[in-house]
């Protein structure tokens, strides 16, 4: 015992000890969203990344989430230090994740910003605005993730509050989804209106023509600004200088060559370069919330008269401070001397080529700055895939000969061959050398964040301390959909599982039907719900339905699977019995072998029941409908009164499932 | 022809199991009315024997013809395309009785039916009111009409194999093929069970071939008797032949102290 001790001890400190001896530059975490096209984005922006390591010496990595809330938690919770945001998201950040704007971007062409718009299919009698407003609840309508500037806030302000129109009740149904889900339903029809922007359609002339043949624009917003760039206000002025100088300049310095390379990354990125900003940047996302504020506090008929003065008045005293600060953009004036002296170096390339580098650096000293704590640094080992192999193996090898050595048999105890010591200790060590290996992919490195950090996850609990059951009966009704989608999901998959695990079963059809039949189920078990939901989105349209199809096909092979088992584990005796008398194939199955695998069935089709109910709740996040969209809808807006809610109603409403079908099935057995 | 045939016709069948002959050679034949006791020691063969018989196991290639009431079971290796009627026309009893558990003695003996009817109607389960009539009656004649509703593994062993009997009734079987029906009983259902078989030969005329290891059952309610050793047929005659040295040629040696503590077997 003791020296196996000694073996777990060494192993250990052999670990840390080469863990220790890393490189230790500062690291600096990009975070971009990527909801549309994860992959894509994320890979366009690597050569960007690399060049700014390059230039500025720190350890620059990209990390990507796949909402805004996402990156607006990492940078609350100083995992990401500089991210590219959307106005609506970027001005929630600097309200709660220490950030502020330092740079937005232009577009290639030297646009400034772009517009929100309301497509329709091109076949659609909708000829404008007003046709879409009809509201006589028959139009199925899709707006943009809550956070989406162009796709949520910008409509809701100039089309919505500013005729005191509440979409829910104007339209039949209102989804939310990605301005990609939302083009291709609309191009199907399963919409007959979204929004959308035109940097999206823009992007995909190129890409998907053929959609946007399908589509038509009714309406166009004001030009909104562009995306801004954000850092963490706790950087340290030095940090700050660098990213800021390296941000300003890219795409306009250097020899012609590296002009050329740079602005062929940005291009990818649908960029030109980008101009200096501040928290101004914001000023007219605020304007658009306080004009959505003060429609809304305007025709609410809910509103008792005395708090709605009270209320326009609040909101009118906070617009005229901001008219204020609008007269103050100062940054403003920059931007436009810092875009003048970019035209002249391309139209004069002959001319100097360093005011744009003049004037930043004029701009960095000028502007007084507040003193930040220094950022909070993620020590982060640069250890190589090689490195990381090598330091598994040897730690992995060290268990494995220590357990050797120590696995050696008392006297006085049965004889242990050698060969299967040498096994026992292999596979020990292999295990740890594989959990070494995974360590820093798996960014195990982090676990004390988890202590350091617990009160940011407060805010989550503290929403159990302040739950907001305002809207509990809505939540109520999309649970008991949830429910239904589990139903109807393990019903269709129940039917296809009967014919699947019977044809699987080598007891009852021959390899060459079995062994195909098994594939599928493998294959329809291999892909995960979320996975088969998204497919059939594209199908069938966001909604219950596609949850229903996803729910059943992977559930088909999973109880495929447990369905052929069973049959595989039937007595074979009253099979023959059945033969016997002269019936035929059809009939033993019907009479001798479904018999047998009725309870077995039946209680595996009650369990994934209860399993798919919970697995219901998930689908809800990728716009299957359900109380898990009400969830995701709710984290994503910080609702955490709300959240907690429906947190604690999915709690009981699973628990009363698994109860209820629990009792089933014991009468079953 | 039909009319003529034998109950069993087999021709030089022969069964191996990998290497292993566990029948060789047999030829047999059965013919209407009789009621033979296939004897020998265990893994002498009998089970194949009659599992070929009724085309439940399949011979080797090099085997001669199975008919059952002229109906060909098996040739050469392969099941006949007629099987399934050639099944219909015998009852087959098993050891350990071979019923559906899940479902209640009364629908396993209506499962009889099956054998006549299309597929697709037995597979819904919509048997005749003359089928059903008839089920009743069977499980009266066997005795267990009381128990007709029960399922069928709440039901004792003698319950269940006087069932299948029944079920094999209900099948309009001609013949009776039956593998050891009471090597799992007691005294008294064995007793119940082998005299259902011989009321069946003697009043319906219902051919049987029983298995049975012990002997004396044999000689008590069958006629004539097959003795199986090391897969071969090694004697083949009235019950009454089996003396003393015949039985230990059969059961090798060691029966002879068998004999010598309890005497031969009346
Ligand atoms: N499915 C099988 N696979 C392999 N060997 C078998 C199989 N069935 C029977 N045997 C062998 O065939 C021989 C005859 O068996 P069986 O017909 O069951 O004998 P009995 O019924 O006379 O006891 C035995 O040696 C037995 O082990
Ligand atoms: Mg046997």
């Amino acid at each position: 015992m003791m020296t196996r001790f000694l073996t777990a001890l060494v192993a250990l400190v052999t670990f840390a000890g080469l863990a220790a001896a890393q490189d230790e530059r500062e690291t600096i975490v990009f975070g971009v969203v990527a909801t549309e096209q994860s992959e894509n984005v994320l890979h366009l922006w690597e050569p960007f990344v690399e060049d700014m390591a390059r230039d500025t010496g720190f350890n620059v990595e990209l990390r990507s989430a796949t909402d805004y809330a996402g990156v607006i938690e990492a940078m609350r919770a100083d995992q990401v230090q500089v991210a590219w945001l959307t106005n609506a998201s970027g001005l929630e950040a600097s309200r709660r994740a220490n950030a502020e704007v330092f740079a937005k971007f232009i577009y290639p062409d030297g646009q400034l910003g772009y517009r929100s718009i309301i497509i329709v299919p091109e076949d659609s009698p909708m000829q404008d605005i007003e046709d879409l407003l009809v509201c006589d609840g028959t139009v199925n309508f899709g707006l943009g993730d809550p956070l989406s500037t162009s796709g949520t806030l910008v409509p809701q302000a100039y089309i919505f509050a500013d005729r005191g129109i509440d979409p829910q009740t104007c339209f039949n149904q209102v989804t939310s989804a990605s301005h990609e889900q939302n083009l291709l339903a609309v191009a199907n029809g399963q919409l007959d209106a979204a929004t959308n922007n035109t940097t999206n359609i823009d992007r995909l002339e190129r890409a998907r023509p053929d959609v946007l043949e399908r589509v038509r624009t009714i309406w166009r917003s004001p030009l909104i600004q562009t995306d801004p760039i954000m850092w963490r206000t706790d950087l340290s002025p030095e940090t700050k200088a660098t990213i800021q100088e390296f941000f300003l300049t890219y795409g306009w310095r250097g020899d012609a060559e590296q002009r050329a390379h740079e602005q062929a990354v940005l291009r990818e990125l649908e960029m030109g370069g980008f101009l200096p900003a501040t928290n101004e940047h914001f000023l007219p996302i605020m304007r658009l919330e306080l004009t959505r504020d003060l429609a809304e506090a305007r025709s609410d008929p809910d509103l008792d008269e005395a708090v709605r003065a009270e209320r326009i008045a609040a909101i009118e005293a906070e617009m005229a401070e901001l008219s204020e600060r609008e007269h103050l953009v100062a940054a403003r004036d920059l931007s436009a001397d810092i875009a003048m002296a970019r035209r002249e170096m391309v139209a004069n390339p002959d001319g100097p080529q360093d005011q744009v580098t003049n004037l930043v650096t004029t701009y960095l000293q000028d502007s007084p700055r507040p003193e930040g704590r220094a950022a909070q640094i993620n020590r982060r080992p640069e250890t190589g895939q090689i490195g990381r192999m090598m330091i598994g193996l040897i730690v992995g090898l060290i268990v494995a000969i220590g357990l050797f050595v120590t696995s050696k048999p008392p006297k006085y105890s049965p004889a242990r061959m050698p060969s299967d010591r040498i096994i026992d200790a292999a596979i020990w060590g292999g295990l740890v050398g594989l959990l070494v290996w995974s360590f820093w992919p798996a960014e195990v490195f982090k676990l004390p964040l988890l202590a350091e950090n617990a009160d940011r996850m407060g805010e989550y609990v503290a929403g159990f301390a302040r739950p907001d059951f305002s809207e509990a009966g809505n939540y109520l009704r999309q649970i008991v959909v949830t429910v239904q989608i589990a139903l109807w999901g393990t019903f269709f998959a129940v039917i296809l599982a009967i014919p699947l695990g019977l044809l699987g079963a080598s007891n009852i059809a021959p390899f060459w039907i079995r062994r195909p039949v098994r594939w599928v189920m493998d294959g329809l078990r291999a892909i995960n719900e979320l996975v088969v939901a998204a497919v059939f989105v594209a199908a069938v349209g966001l909604g219950p339905f596609a949850g229903v199809l996803a729910l059943a096909f992977h559930t088909a092979g999973v109880l495929g699977k447990l369905f052929s088992e069973a049959v595989e584990a039937i007595e074979e005796g009253p099979v023959e019995g059945v033969r016997a008398t002269g019936a035929g194939p059809l009939n033993e199955v019907t009479w001798a072998v479904i018999p047998q695998v009725i309870p077995l069935w039946a209680s595996y089709a009650l369990y994934r029941f209860e399993s798919n109910t919970r697995s219901a709740t998930i689908l809800g996040l990728i716009g299957a409908g359900g109380i898990g969209q009400v969830l995701y809808e709710n984290i994503r807006s910080f609702e955490y009164g709300k959240t907690a809610v429906v947190i604690g109603m999915i709690i009981i409403a699973v628990t009363l499932v698994d109860m209820m079908s629990q009792v089933l099935r014991k009468r079953l057995m | 022809m039909t009319d003529t045939a034998p109950a069993l016709e087999i021709r030089d069948v022969t069964k191996s199991y990998g290497a292993m002959r566990a029948i060789e050679n047999v030829n047999l034949t059965v013919n209407k009315g009789e009621m033979v006791a296939l004897i020998g020691p265990s893994g002498s063969g009998k089970s194949t024997l009659l599992r070929c018989a009724t085309g439940l196991v399949v011979a080797d290639e090099s085997s001669g013809p199975i008919t059952i009431f002229g109906d060909k079971v098996q040739e050469g290796g392969k099941l006949s395309a007629k099987v399934r009627r050639a099944r219909s026309r015998v009852g087959f009893i098993f050891q350990q009785f071979n019923l559906v558990r899940r479902i209640s003695l009364y629908k396993n003996v209506l499962l009889g039916a099956l054998g006549r009817m299309p597929t697709l109607k037995g597979a819904m389960g919509s048997f005749s009111t003359e089928d059903r009539r008839k089920a009743m009656e069977a499980l009266e004649r066997v005795g267990v009409k009381d128990h007709a509703g029960k399922r069928a593994s709440d039901l004792s062993g003698g319950q269940q194999q006087r069932g299948a009997i029944a079920r094999a009734m209900v099948q309009g079987a001609e013949a009776i093929f039956a593998d050891e029906p009471i090597a799992s009983l007691d005294p008294v259902s064995a007793r119940r069970v082998m005299r259902l078989l011989r009321d069946l030969n003697q009043e319906d005329g219902i051919t049987v071939v029983v298995t049975l290891h012990q002997v004396d059952y044999a000689m008590k309610y069958c006629d004539r008797a097959v003795a199986l050793k090391a897969g071969q047929v090694i004697y083949d005659g009235p019950i009454g032949g089996l003396g003393r040295d015949r039985l230990i040629e059969i059961y090798g040696d060691e029966y002879r102290d068998v004999i010598d503590e309890e005497g031969v077997p009346a």
